[in-house]
């Protein structure tokens, strides 16, 4: 899964599980270092869809233009 | 008898005579506009009518007049107090007088008005509507769709030139946080007879292109006064509900919900009001993942915080007991050497001055291996204490590392952007309704906190927070 394809559900549901396994004192220090990376990163991707507009989504609204 | 014999105009007059004299009070005549016009000198006429029970055919017809001074007066009344245009197809009570002309021949001459029937039978219609809607089953499917966590692709119905489709999408794109909306226009004429139609041609041009977008907002706005009737029509209603989007309404009616309002997944005021719906629940997740950074990274904080104390205390405890260690082998080669000096000394006393040479010998031999047990013992010593520095020090980098990444994710940087955090009872807040009036609540800052009492709790769709002082 490339990183623009997740979810922001999926994003928040993963979040929340690893905030989960942090509260529950279930990783150890090497592993809380990768889940903490990995919020990180979560958020980043959160925050990049909801402030910077996809190309992507732009093409697909021009080319709906054509169809009517 | 000779029978009379008159003009057609002297028996006109003659029953003019007889209705001015049997009708010379006013009555309140119940009936339905089914024709309207306004000529240009502003006197309104109408025809009224009256259909059988069962809605098929005419029983009764009559032609109306309001003369222009009181059309002037009335009609202004009569919108602002139903909210509704006067026309076609309504229905009213009217104080009327019937008049006779000789030439134009029967009508009612219309003095007065009364609002409160027009809206008790609009209230009527709107409540049957409402039923067989329910009966369907439909009433509550659009209520049922899940609005998307992040609704950022809209497809918007609405007339081009309206200010309220102007003011919807500069909201939208100008909003303080910088979020980034996609909205897509459908055009479609917002009010009067032809609005039904053409709001239905509109969804359905959506309704292939519905997986692309996360809602469909239904806008109408600015301008005069109109004729909002389409927005209780069954058909339209119907299509609504039973959109497999979630429709937001900012219709701006001034009066009561109308059926599409009450079917609609979520009912705003304005488009204004819609926007800004929009963009809190955009900055509502943004928070909520903000929120759930900082309860990471201050979790995480805690955890690497307690396994320093660790590491420290299992240093405090390791080095006395690694130096006793090394202590005491020392000791013991220390006591193998002399133990081991005696005993040749002893022999070499035994075996008289002829070994002399021997006891050299051999007294050198155990001074070697004196000395390299006790390199031996040094560089143990000196491998012991490095490894374990390293082994600490590689502990040390660790921590550094996971310090470093979670200033990434660091709640003060989400604080400072003017977001707050509500909590309540220890925990943060997400769901006004799970607060009671007169709990008291905590709202962290960047700077400071407040403590408040809930006051008033309003349900998610009311885009403001109420707290009490």
């Amino acid at each position: 899964m490339t990183k623009k394809e997740i979810s922001y559900a999926e994003a928040i549901a993963e979040i929340e599980d690893i905030l989960g396994k942090i509260e529950n004192e279930e990783l150890d220090v090497d592993e809380l270092a990768r889940k903490v990376k990995r919020v990180s990163t979560l958020i980043g991707i959160c925050r990049e869809k909801l402030h910077t507009t996809e190309a992507e989504v732009e093409k697909i609204l021009k080319e709906m233009e054509g169809g009517e | 008898m000779e029978q009379e014999r008159m003009t057609l105009r002297e028996f006109n007059l003659r029953v003019q005579q007889v209705i001015r004299d049997g009708l010379s009070a006013p009555c309140w005549v119940m009936a339905e506009i089914s024709e309207m016009m306004i000529n240009a000198s502003g006197h309104c006429y109408l025809e009224l009518v009256e259909k059988s029970p069962d809605d098929e055919g005419l029983v009764a017809r009559a032609r109306g007049i309001i003369w222009a001074y009181t059309f002037r007066m009335l009609q202004p009344y009569f919108e602002t107090t139903t909210g509704q245009t006067l026309r076609e197809g309504l229905k009213v009570l009217v104080k009327a007088k019937a008049e006779f002309h000789e030439l134009y021949g029967y009508s009612l001459n219309i003095s007065d008005i009364d609002p409160g029937y027009t809206l008790g039978d609009l209230a009527m219609q709107k409540a049957e509507t409402l039923r067989r809607l329910e009966k369907e089953g439909v009433l509550r499917m659009n209520q049922e769709t899940i609005l998307a966590l992040v609704p950022q692709k809209i497809a918007v119905v609405s007339s081009e030139t309206a200010a309220g489709y102007q003011d919807f999408i500069d909201q939208l794109s100008n909003n303080p946080y910088g979020y980034v909306f996609y909205t897509r226009l459908f055009p479609a004429i917002m009010q009067g007879k032809e609005a039904e139609q053409s709001i239905i041609r509109a969804l359905d041009h959506i309704f292939p292109f519905a997986h692309i977008f996360d809602a469909v907002v239904l806008i109408r706005g600015g301008g005069a006064r109109s004729d909002l009737a389409c927005y209780n029509q069954y058909w339209l209603a119907s299509h609504i509900a039973q959109f497999p989007l979630p429709v937001l309404t900012g219709i701006g009616h001034e009066r009561d919900e109308s059926v599409v309002d009450i079917v609609a997944h979520t009912r705003l005021k304005t488009p204004t009001a819609v926007a800004e719906f929009l963009i809190d629940r955009l900055a509502f997740f943004d928070e909520a993942i903000g929120s759930l950074s900082s309860r990471i990274a201050g979790k995480t904080r805690d955890i690497l915080r307690g396994k320093r104390q660790g590491l420290d205390q299992f240093a405090r405890i390791m080095a006395p007991l690694v130096y006793r260690d090394l202590d005491r082998k020392k000791d013991m080669l220390n006591r193998a050497g002399f133990r081991q000096r005696t005993a040749s000394q002893a022999l070499l006393h035994k075996n008289a001055l002829s070994l002399s040479e021997l006891g050299a010998v051999a007294k050198h031999s155990v001074r070697n291996a004196f000395q390299s047990r006790h390199q031996q013992a040094q560089k143990l010593s000196w491998q012991l204490s490095s490894g374990y520095r390293k082994w600490l020090m590689t502990k040390k980098f660790q921590i550094e590392m996971l310090n470093k990444s979670l200033r990434l994710t660091d709640p003060a940087n989400v604080l400072r952007r003017g977001f707050s955090i509500t909590m309540h009872r220890g925990k943060p807040l997400k769901d006004a309704c799970l607060t009671a009036a007169g709990d008291e609540i905590e709202t962290r800052l960047f700077r400071g906190k407040l403590i408040s009492t809930v006051r008033i709790i309003k349900k998610s769709e009311d885009t403001k927070k109420g707290s009490g002082p």
